[in-house]
């Protein structure tokens, strides 16, 4: 399974959670889940920060189910999914931020998002041989004289 | 007074995210099946919703 299926995979195991939602935890009504699975539908859900609060609202539901029985098999795979994809979603805003203080050419505040990239430098720059942009373009950044 | 009109409207999930927050706010931040929750007064949606709005303005004016 490449990273995208794995991605991919992960958002509809968390989404096909929440609209199951057999303990009724996460509090949406017949009316808020068709809202939801629209929105869902019409935007193919790629917003990091919405992304975010769903996995959010996910990860809180589940720890505290856990906290008065024990998840099963599938939520402890919906919760792992809901970790991954939150950690995704972060990933996509602090490179929006990034993104934001290079074309600002504000590089102090660059190198600080690319600082807290720092988990996910592999990823982004080895992972992939079509980010060679990206690649190019963080050489760039830590080469300006302001950086160092 | 009449409140200052806010550029754009919230999202689905924003307003979702509203609802979900008044909703730990009621339950004192505890997250328990619907059956075993604490109503969700209208006025606490309403207040988290203004505290919503309200850091969403600092951040677009800053």
């Amino acid at each position: 399974m490449t990273a995208a299926e794995q991605v991919a995979a992960d958002l509809a195991s968390v989404l096909r959670h929440l609209f199951r939602d057999e303990d009724r935890r996460y509090g949406l009504d017949e009316h808020d889940r068709a809202r939801l699975a629209c929105h869902v539908a019409e935007t193919q859900f790629t917003h990091p920060e919405h992304v975010a609060t769903v996995m959010g609202w996910v990860r809180w539901g589940l720890h505290w189910t856990a906290q008065y029985r024990a998840l099963t098999a599938d939520e402890t795979c919906v919760l792992a999914a809901a970790l991954r994809v939150a950690e995704l979603a972060e990933m996509f805003r602090l490179l929006a931020c990034l993104a934001d203080a290079l074309a600002a050419e504000d590089w102090p505040e660059a190198r600080q998002q690319w600082l807290q990239l720092g988990p996910f430098h592999a990823v982004l720059i080895g992972a992939r041989p079509d980010l060679e942009y990206l690649t190019v373009l963080l050489q760039d950044l830590t080469t300006q004289p302001a950086i160092h | 007074m009449t409140k200052p009109q806010r550029r754009t409207p919230l999202t689905l999930i924003e307003e979702l995210d509203i609802q979900f927050q008044a909703r730990l706010r009621a339950n004192h931040g505890v997250l328990l099946p619907l059956s075993a929750s604490a109503p969700v007064p209208l006025e606490l949606i309403e207040q988290v919703r203004e505290e919503f709005l309200s850091v969403q303005e600092e951040e677009e004016s800053e």
